[in-house]
């Protein structure tokens, strides 16, 4: 016999199936909303999207915008929130605990900075394509997106830092499900070191900067994109030089820290020591000195249409400071 | 014939369910529209909740900077709880806003509440416990139309701005906060890094 409310063999099926199909609903939006793929998936879709609106519509890329959020990771040694001084007031920041020994952090660091340096390359389209479709062909200005900011709270500690050097991090070790270094990924995979560094003539200047204004190390992976055939014959010509090159891609440990300006100009080859200018700290020091590389590919872009389109993109890693970053970028897209 | 605790039960979970429904449409609604929001209004939103937390972690006569990006169209005001005109927003506290449109010289010079209206228009405010608020920088020199003295900002003219033009790259901001040593009023001021 019936019990008086008893639960029908019909009603438990619909509350499994609803309890079930709800679950499998917020298990997709709690990705989305906190997944990091998503966000660079989102990232990607509109970088195609933009690239690839010329060729399918006829009609100029740049009025898609690009969907791109700067990622914010903060690296410390608490459990609890950090980076104070380079995030107060930011949102979606990912906090990174580093544990182990001082090589072990230091090893933390450089995974996540290469990694970040990687993303940000492949987020872009790797070079190849034409982002920024509105810039003037020639025009001296690159125009950039600030893919992410990686920056270590104080408290830790310079023998940390002293560890550092994502540049051999990046000759040294595989991409994650790969079995190419972050090195031979960025070039034609048949490059194992790094171009015997042009004469950094601010190198020396830069070691000698006072040590003082922001001491913080926040550092941003930067991809810039500039269309100018002046440019991309220096590019190629230093890449021949320095021999950390294949075809149109290059790695090279003399951009990062002192020709942010020269590959921005058609001036090209001059050297204009930007990084000398601007005081530093002892974080954003190490910053520059632990990350010299930068990935650039130079030539024709995939998605052009026309004779000119080709110029050159470069991902890097520059203190996250306006006056650095600008010497950089003449403009900047996507959200900060 | 169905007992009562039978509906009940029905009605309840019928009404549970429909809860979570909407809960979820809701849900993925706003993500959908946070994913489509202009990325401009982002921007300024984070770049108000930047300024309000360097202003609120600073102490009195402590001095920090912000670097944030320059939105092409927009600006940041700043007005004390006495300036007027001011954005509704702001109520009968200091606040800065950061707000779409274009301020003149000529309207920061006559005060004639453009800024105040843009912010009412669109705009992000952030209130303070202070007596006033100024924010000073990018603005192109006022040109007379008849020679004499003129200030652009503020005390004279209750109001003042950082106008970023048409840059969209990194600027920094210097903000101040210092007791004044005559009146003893608190104050903040924002000022765009050269």
């Amino acid at each position: 016999m019936e019990k008086k409310g008893e639960l029908t063999s019909t009603q438990i099926i619909i509350i499994v199936l609803a309890i079930v199909g709800f679950g499998l609903v917020a298990i997709a939006l709690f990705l989305v909303d906190f997944g990091g793929y998503t966000e660079k998936d989102i990232c990607k879709l509109s970088v195609l999207s933009r690239a690839t609106a010329t060729n399918v519509a006829g009609m100029a890329g740049a009025g898609i915008p690009l969907k791109c959020r700067t990622e914010k990771i903060c690296l410390s040694e608490s459990f609890f929130g950090g980076c104070d001084e380079q995030f107060a007031g930011e949102e979606n920041i990912v906090h990174v605990r580093l544990s182990g020994s001082s090589s072990n952090k230091a090893r933390q660091i450089m995974e996540i900075s290469a990694n970040a340096m990687y993303d940000c390359w492949t987020m872009m389209g790797e070079g190849r394509l034409d982002l920024f479709k509105d810039n003037i062909y020639g025009a001296t200005d690159a125009t950039c997106v600030v893919c992410s900011r990686v920056a270590i709270d104080k408290s830790v500690g310079a023998d940390v830092y002293d560890l550092v050097n994502v540049d051999n991090y990046m000759k040294n070790t595989q991409v994650p499900g790969s079995q190419y270094t972050y090195l031979q990924t960025f070039t034609d995979r048949s490059v194992v070191a790094y171009a015997i560094p042009l004469n950094d003539s601010s190198t020396s200047s830069y070691k000698n900067a006072t040590l003082s204004g922001n001491q913080f190390y926040d550092v941003a992976y930067v991809f810039s994109q500039i269309k100018s055939s002046t440019v991309v014959n220096t590019l190629k010509s230093m890449a021949v030089i320095g021999g950390t090159a294949g075809a149109a891609t290059f790695m090279t440990p003399i951009l990062g820290s002192v020709a942010k300006k020269m590959i921005l100009t058609p001036a090209g080859l001059v050297v204009t020591g930007v990084a000398a200018a601007g005081a530093a700290g002892y974080g954003t020091y190490r910053a520059i000195e632990s990350q010299k590389a930068a990935a650039g590919y130079c030539g024709k872009y995939a998605s052009g249409g026309t004779q000119k389109d080709d110029g050159c993109s470069v991902v890097q890693a520059v203190p996250y400071t306006f006056r650095d970053v600008n010497a950089v970028c003449g403009a900047i897209q996507g959200e900060l | 014939m169905r007992s009562k605790k039978a509906d009940l039960l029905n009605n309840v979970l019928t009404t549970i369910i429909a809860v979570i429904g909407l809960a979820i449409i809701f849900f993925a609604a706003w993500k959908l529209y946070s994913v489509y929001v202009s990325q401009d209004e982002k921007n300024a939103q984070t770049i108000a909740n930047v300024i309000e937390a360097r202003v609120n972690a600073l102490g009195d006569y402590q001095t920090g900077n912000v670097v944030i990006r320059g939105l092409p169209d927009w600006f940041i005001g700043g007005w004390g709880k006495n300036d007027a005109p001011r954005p509704d927003a702001c109520y009968l506290k200091s606040c800065i806003c950061v707000c779409k449109g274009t301020v003149t010289a000529a309207d920061v010079k006559d005060n004639t509440g453009a800024a105040a209206r843009y912010c009412n228009a669109k705009g992000y405010c952030r209130f303070f416990d202070l007596d006033d608020a100024s924010a000073e920088g990018g603005m192109e020199a006022y040109v007379p139309s008849t020679p004499g003295i003129y200030v652009v900002g503020k005390p004279d003219t209750q109001m003042s701005v950082i106008k970023f033009g048409k840059t969209s790259n990194l600027v920094e901001i210097v903000i101040k906060k210092w007791i004044d040593s005559g009146d003893g009023s608190k104050n903040v001021k924002l000022e765009l890094s050269q």
